[in-house]
């Protein structure tokens, strides 16, 4: 007797309207990429495993923060202090990474191409301008290394292989996978959620185990229906499979477990949390190859100086972000190398913000001329200053790297790319507008850029 | 027990229902009338007769123009479709197309019992004025309008809200209310209702407070043109149609920006002003036409640069058409629109898509005046707009049309081998998954397991996720938020809505706190009440009435076997195990 439900299509396999297919695509979900095309020939650096970005969106002020220009605005309790290596530093706001400077380098040379927020969140996932007709199929940074360092998942491989931390509130949202299949969508977790969903303990795990034994019999037929017309169910059944493995997978508990010890050493807040993850994440290496978190509220146009904004993200982010290179450089791999030389971490903003005296409002607006943009791991060397602006911050005076103009997210991606051993010259050309995608974009809206890697990181 | 599921291929009888009022009814002996209970050869085609279309599906009664253009259509091209949707599939549908959510088991049974010829007709217009279908509708017009409160405040968001709400609760023309929405003038839309339609395509500059003139008048002209003329201008908004579009719109391959600009200039005037001197952190707009008009000069921050100068001159993008001299440009600009007969077809068209999966023209934002082929039934496309047109342009009236078409009806089973030309026919439903807001409200309406979900700044709380007056309502419940997120919720801002697949739904669906709570019985749930109830209900009754709750439909005999065994070897955890199975099986979060 069959099923009732059975032998139906979704819409999207069912439709095609020929030529208005053009503009009314759909995406088939498991179609590998073809036509993966390199334009020169490009030696990766292959010096990192895993990157992680560490998106402060909203756009942090600058000139408050890593590259400190004091003025008559800056408040007497930023503690500024010129450090043994001459850099001026707010120790009131970051005195944890002031005593690591070792493990990251500041680019005081970078600068964004937007303006609003929503395009430049958009261009630090994707690295490519918001291109409203392409914007459904391009994919971001993660989805692109998830599809290229496909090759190299392991059998064991359960996890993911791009996730998303606590990516909320933009206005950019989260960017999936775009043209490429949906398994390089990034994997979204918010740790204001209960993660023992992802990790049940032993007892929900019998109970679970139970009861998926079940579902397989009693859900079985539309699971395992091999007919076109049952796609649909399979490949959500696919997904099924998947969170099977997931959480059947003896490291998941551990991923998840988020110990208060930790949480308290972290900060004990939601960005602190995410770092967590995140190490637990590149500590199991257990199909996670790259990781998108996002800590919220820099968006200071108004009381910047108000303890609860800029001061409290930097302390929010000071606790975090050193916690989490502590927890890295102190894990070693069996190659001697340790996790942190491994994992390629890149700090940022979406902007900076307007330098020099504060606003009517008393706060810092959008400002994409010049900003910082932190680095660590992943084999550079850290401890450098990269870059200079003028004397409040708001140009780039002296770029200080081969590119010898300001550092772009096409820059960013090129060395995100090369540190993960992939070529970022390639492109492709089977994308359903048909036109071609360049891992790394080569124009944005107004300019034609050649990108590079920013190897003075490395030196 | 009683077993009403639908047996396989090419069960052919005419539906009682179908019968009587309504189409064209059939004497009983007639040729294509097969008597109740026998089935039919699916491999036979019968020959089409007058009034009908006959095929291995069964044979499907025509009921309205619609049915007449679809069928025919499918007659005339000897293209096999669907039988009509037995009761369960469609009552299920319907309810979660015109409400989306599921109807109650006893509404259900009762139903599927009744005999009333026209109780699907009658079914459609109680929901068409059912509480769940303003909530539904509210809420699909504030996702296309993309209110939320980040853009609009939340006041400014609840009170669109609710004027939304309130047209289509009282059915107004919908010319009228899009011409009120473009013609608004408002010291704030924290106190006028549809000037936050227009508030939301400020662009706002690098202070977060300026108002970029030009590149919000250009907004305006996209946005408007996306959801009333069912064209996208997004791509010469930035450049000329030539050497880009012309493997994709061939009409707007030969456009240009400045004509784009032209659209836009009728609102070069309006000003969109955010009320920060109240306090910094609202985002509250005033709008006025006081303007210095639009210059091509200005500054963008959001598009490649306009390269021209000069102020231009309104010209409406599809006739060219200027506005009256010594009129105001918004009220000219509504009057054009609302009077083009492309914004009944654009609009008709919209909705169709809603109901029926896909568009006559598809997409609906993507019309291309100079390709011909381009809708698949252009004959019923003009019949519906013509027909919205000249009654009031009732968008209940329209959603009446299509749900009592026997078009609509169509079961997404297909008998025999299904090719993709057969898509364009409309010869099945085409199945969709539930959005992340119907499966919210599928799981607590089906568990009877509510939870609140308090509107800010109304001091009210709202049970379905479909009455929600945006996502950012789900923001402070952090594991039912997380599923929405999961499931494609979009932030009505750059974020899309997204039914794309995801390990996390399943994992979510199998164990996250959210579905844990609904399964279990808690105490005064329907499920912990059934169990207790006196004299004890049978194991196999209380399966078949959990599937009922569920999946709206009878189980199958394996299936009522296995979820008897369950409940019979303990009644608590086997009926738990039951609705945990329920939820996550697979036909649970797809609409067919």
């Amino acid at each position: 007797m069959e099923h009732f439900t059975d032998n139906f299509l979704t819409r999207r396999e069912a439709f095609r309207l020929g030529r208005a297919a053009a503009s009314g695509y759909f995406f088939l979900p498991l179609l590998a990429p073809r036509n993966v095309r390199a334009a020169r020939k490009v030696e990766p650096r292959g010096s990192a495993r895993f990157c992680l970005f560490f998106m402060l969106d909203g756009g942090q002020s600058h000139v408050d923060g890593w590259d400190l220009k004091e003025g008559a605005w800056t408040p007497q309790d930023f503690e500024a202090t010129t450090l043994p290596t001459g850099i001026k530093w707010p120790m009131a706001l970051y005195p944890k990474l002031a005593a690591r400077m070792d493990k990251f380098t500041l680019i005081r040379s970078a600068a964004a191409w937007d303006a609003v927020h929503g395009r430049a969140q958009y261009y630090v996932q994707a690295a490519h301008p918001m291109n409203l007709a392409l914007k459904k199929e391009i994919p971001p940074i993660g989805a692109v290394a998830a599809s290229e360092l496909e090759g190299q998942r392991r059998a064991g491989d359960t996890f993911p292989p791009y996730v998303a931390i606590n990516v909320l509130q933009s206005q950019a949202g989260l960017l999936n996978s775009g043209f490429l299949p949906a398994a390089y969508s990034p994997f979204l977790v918010n740790t204001n959620t209960d993660l023992t969903a992802f990790s049940p303990d032993p007892e929900s795990k019998r109970d679970l185990d139970r009861r998926w034994n079940l579902l397989l019999e009693f859900d079985g037929r539309l699971r395992t229906d091999s007919s076109l017309a049952a796609k649909a169910y399979r490949d959500f059944h696919d997904h099924y499979k998947g969170a099977s493995r997931l959480m059947a997978d003896p490291r998941s508990a551990r991923v998840f477990d988020l110990p208060a010890a930790d949480k308290k050493r972290y900060g004990n807040t939601t960005t602190g949390d995410a770092c967590i993850l995140a190490r637990n994440l590149i500590h199991a290496d257990a199909g996670t190859r790259f990781i998108f978190l996002q800590q919220n509220g820099w968006d200071h146009h108004s009381a910047i100086y108000e303890r609860k904004n800029f001061y409290q993200l930097s302390w929010d982010l000071d606790a975090a972000l050193s916690s989490l290179l502590d927890d890295l450089s102190a894990t070693q791999r069996p190659s001697g190398k340790t996790l942190l030389d491994e994992t390629l971490i890149f700090c940022l903003g979406e902007f900076g913000r307007t330098p020099g005296p504060i606003n009517g409002l008393k706060g810092r607006d959008h400002y994409p001329t010049a900003y910082t943009v932190l680095t660590a791991g992943g084999g550079t060397r850290g401890g450098k200053i990269i870059g200079q602006t003028d004397g409040i911050g708001a140009k780039v005076v002296k770029p200080e790297w081969q590119g010898r103009r300001p550092v772009y997210m096409e820059d960013i991606a090129t060395t995100v790319y090369s540190a993960l051993g992939i070529d970022w010259t390639k492109t492709i050309t089977t994308t359903p507008s048909g036109r071609e995608f360049y891992y790394v974009e080569p124009v944005t809206a107004t300019t034609a850029i050649a990108s590079r890697e920013i190897a003075e990181l490395y030196a | 027990m009683r077993l009403a599921l639908i047996v396989g291929l090419g069960l052919a009888c005419t539906p009682v229902w179908a019968q009587a009022g309504g189409g064209k009814m059939l004497p009983k002996d007639h040729p294509a009338v097969e008597p109740k209970g026998k089935r039919q050869d699916a491999s036979r085609l019968t020959a089409s007769v007058a009034g009908q279309t006959a095929n291995a599906g069964g044979t499907a009664e025509r009921r309205n123009f619609i049915d007449h253009e679809i069928f025919g259509r499918m007659s005339r091209d000897r293209i096999p479709h669907a039988p009509i949707a037995g009761d369960h599939e469609y009552f299920r549908r319907i309810h979660l197309d015109l409400t989306g959510r599921l109807p109650s088991p006893e509404d259900t049974a009762e139903f599927v019992r009744s005999t009333d010829p026209q109780k699907r007709d009658k079914l459609a217009d109680r929901l068409l004025k059912s509480p769940g279908f303003l909530a539904k509708w509210t809420y699909w017009f504030c996702d296309l309008a993309q209110v939320n409160s980040n853009r609009l405040g939340t006041d400014g968001r609840n009170l669109f809200y609710q004027y939304i709400y309130d047209f289509l609760h009282m059915d107004r023309a919908y010319d009228e209310v899009v011409a009120e929405m473009l013609t608004t003038r408002a010291a704030s839309n924290y106190y006028v209702g549809p000037a936050s339609y227009l508030v939301r395509w400020v662009v706002i500059g690098d202070t977060c407070e300026d108002e970029v003139h030009e590149d919000t008048s250009d907004e305006i002209a996209i946005w408007t043109a996306k959801h009333f003329l069912g064209i996208n201008l997004q791509c010469i908004s930035c450049h000329d149609g030539k050497r880009h579009l012309e493997k994709i719109n061939t009409h707007l391959a030969g456009r240009t920006r400045a004509e784009l600009w032209k659209q836009a200039a009728f609102f070069g005037k309006t000003r969109i002003l955010r009320r920060t001197e109240i306090a910094t952190t609202r985002d509250e707009y005033s709008i006025d036409d006081k303007g210095p008009g639009y210059n091509a000069a200005g500054r963008s921050v959001v598009r490649i640069p306009r390269g021209a100068k000069g102020v231009v001159e309104p010209g409406f993008f599809l006739t060219g058409e200027k506005p009256r001299p010594g009129q105001p440009l918004r009220e000219e600009f509504a009057r054009m629109i609302t009077s083009h007969p492309q914004f009944a077809r654009a609009t008709v068209n919209m909705f169709w898509a809603e109901l029926m999966g896909v568009g006559i023209v598809d997409p609906v934002d993507e019309f291309d005046f100079d390709n011909k082929d381009q809708a698949s039934h252009p004959e019923l496309l003009d019949a519906l707009a013509k027909d919205f047109r000249d009654n009031g342009h009732s968008i209940r009236r329209l959603f009446r049309h299509i749900v009592t078409s026997s078009a609509y009806q169509l079961s997404s089973k297909f008998p025999g081998e299904w090719k993709d030309s057969y898509a364009r026919y409309y010869a099945r439903k085409f199945v969709r998954r539930l959005t992340s807001e119907e499966l919210h409200d599928s799981i607590v309406s089906a568990s009877g397991i509510y939870h609140e979900i308090p509107v800010p700044n109304r001091g009210i709380s709202v049970r379905y996720a479909s009455e929600a007056r945006s996502p950012e309502d789900f923001r402070r419940l952090r594991d039912v938020n997380f599923f929405m997120e999961s499931f494609g919720q979009p932030n009505r801002d750059y974020s899309q809505r997204s039914n794309e697949g995801a390990i996390t739904q399943a994992v979510l669906l199998m164990n996250s706190p959210f579905v844990k709570e609904k399964i279990r019985a808690a105490p005064g749930s329907p499920l912990s009440q059934l169990l207790d109830t006196k004299p004890e209900v049978p194991a196999g009754e209380i399966a078949r009435r959990l599937f009922l709750r569920f999946l709206v439909r009878e189980p199958s005999e394996a299936e009522l076997a296995m979820a008897t065994r369950l409940i019979a070897a303990g009644r608590l955890r086997g009926s738990e195990d039951v609705q945990w199975l329920l939820v996550n099986k697979l036909e649970f979060v797809f609409n067919y």
